[in-house]
């Protein structure tokens, strides 16, 4: 039964919340914490943070909270009620976007999307710069990491570990 | 009357979706299920940087290496993965796998793209108690969080060499910029508005 509503309310909050990660929390937070009384308030918060430090987007913290609730069938059970959503609406959209993607109206639309995609994605590495480059040391890695993704051909992988380690060697 | 001319427009259509078929059928490689998700495995493992550094991931492996995607395809697959509800980089990626090989290859890529994570958070559940107080692990994630700054650069740089040229793409790129960053605009919203003024732009004028 609680398998049940677990993976209830996490297909549903997951349906509902476009953008993912941050903009689910207040729900959940609200479910599990407030009217179900299944976490703390301090587990909610490890799960935020187990959210955070794991690969991935925030939402694999759902199944650190299936865990806590109900063991690996738990996780199992809020790992799939949470990407299932995703699943069946970009499967159905994609369908019929590959469709129609040779009309006139939806090319003209994302003629128009796709530029303005590049333009946001520069906003927001300014903002991540913002938060994550502050001093010579994180400036120079960030440079170092542009320079190899752009001008060479090493796999991203290399990337994210030497700069890992570069981290822990000056930071 | 206007039955004849739907005809007419849906037959143009189907016609010109299978030339833009047969000439992907050629240029494209055809991954299995099995390269999909080992793909999406190894970027779901390495995604330390959190969701962005994976946009880079996805460029360097499916673009630039394997080429089972194109430069503007990956921008489209953003788009439509910043609109629909869940996880955006989750949402590009099942755009992917359905884009190679319908709902088992979008299966394929979520499957690959999600594992990584749900097995960690399993490990981590057991020690999370300790984990938190090493230092050297906040010092390795300050190191790649400043490397996730330049991979995001480096997408926009490709991307934009290829995706904005011309005035009228220059002003989409820039105006979403402006939007975003001075602004705050909400990113749905703001991808609404941009396909809005491309219709009215590019699409009357057909």
């Amino acid at each position: 039964m609680m398998l049940l509503q677990l993976f209830g309310v996490l297909f549903l909050v997951n349906l509902f919340t476009i953008g993912g990660g941050y903009v689910m929390l207040p729900l959940l937070h609200d479910f599990f914490v407030t009217q179900f009384g299944w976490l703390t308030n301090q587990e909610f918060l490890d799960a935020v943070a187990m959210g955070q430090v794991t690969p991935g987007p925030l939402t694999i913290m759902n199944a650190f909270i299936g865990y806590k609730v109900l063991g690996f069938s738990g996780a199992v059970a809020a790992t799939v009620g949470s990407y299932l959503p995703s699943l069946l609406v970009v499967t159905f959209v994609t369908k019929y976007y590959l469709k129609f993607k040779g009309s006139p109206v939806v090319a003209s639309v994302f003629k128009g999307i796709k530029p303005a995609v590049v333009g946001m994605l520069a906003a927001v590495a300014i903002k991540l710069g913002g938060t994550s480059l502050i001093d010579p040391a994180t400036v120079a890695i960030a440079i170092g990491s542009f320079a190899l993704m752009a001008f060479t051909k090493v796999d991203p992988t290399l990337v994210i570990l030497g700069s890992g380690a570069a981290g822990a060697l000056l930071l | 009357m206007l039955r004849q001319a739907d005809r007419g427009g849906a037959l143009e259509l189907v016609v010109k979706q299978i030339v833009v078929s047969i000439t992907a059928i050629e240029a494209r490689p055809m991954p299995t299920y099995k390269q999909i998700f080992m793909v999406f495995l190894k970027m779901g493992a390495f995604a330390f940087g959190g969701v962005y550094a994976m946009l880079a991931f996805f460029q360097r492996e499916l673009v630039d290496k394997r080429k089972w995607l194109k430069q503007d395809e990956f921008a489209e697959g953003m788009a439509i993965g910043q609109m629909t509800p869940g996880p955006p980089i989750i949402n590009t990626g099942i755009y992917v796998g359905y884009h190679l090989k319908g709902p088992k290859g979008a299966l394929a890529a979520t499957a690959g793209q999600v594992l990584p994570g749900f097995v960690l958070v399993l490990g981590l559940a057991y020690v999370y108690k300790e984990f938190e107080d090493v230092p050297l692990f906040s010092m390795v994630l300050k190191g790649v969080g400043a490397a996730v700054v330049g991979l995001l650069v480096s997408v926009v740089y490709k991307m934009g060499r290829q995706l904005v040229r011309g005035r009228a793409a220059a002003f989409f790129a820039i105006g979403g910029f402006i939007l975003l960053h001075f602004l705050k605009a909400n990113p749905i919203a703001l991808i609404a508005l941009a396909g809005a003024t491309g219709y009215l732009l590019y699409g009357r004028s057909k």
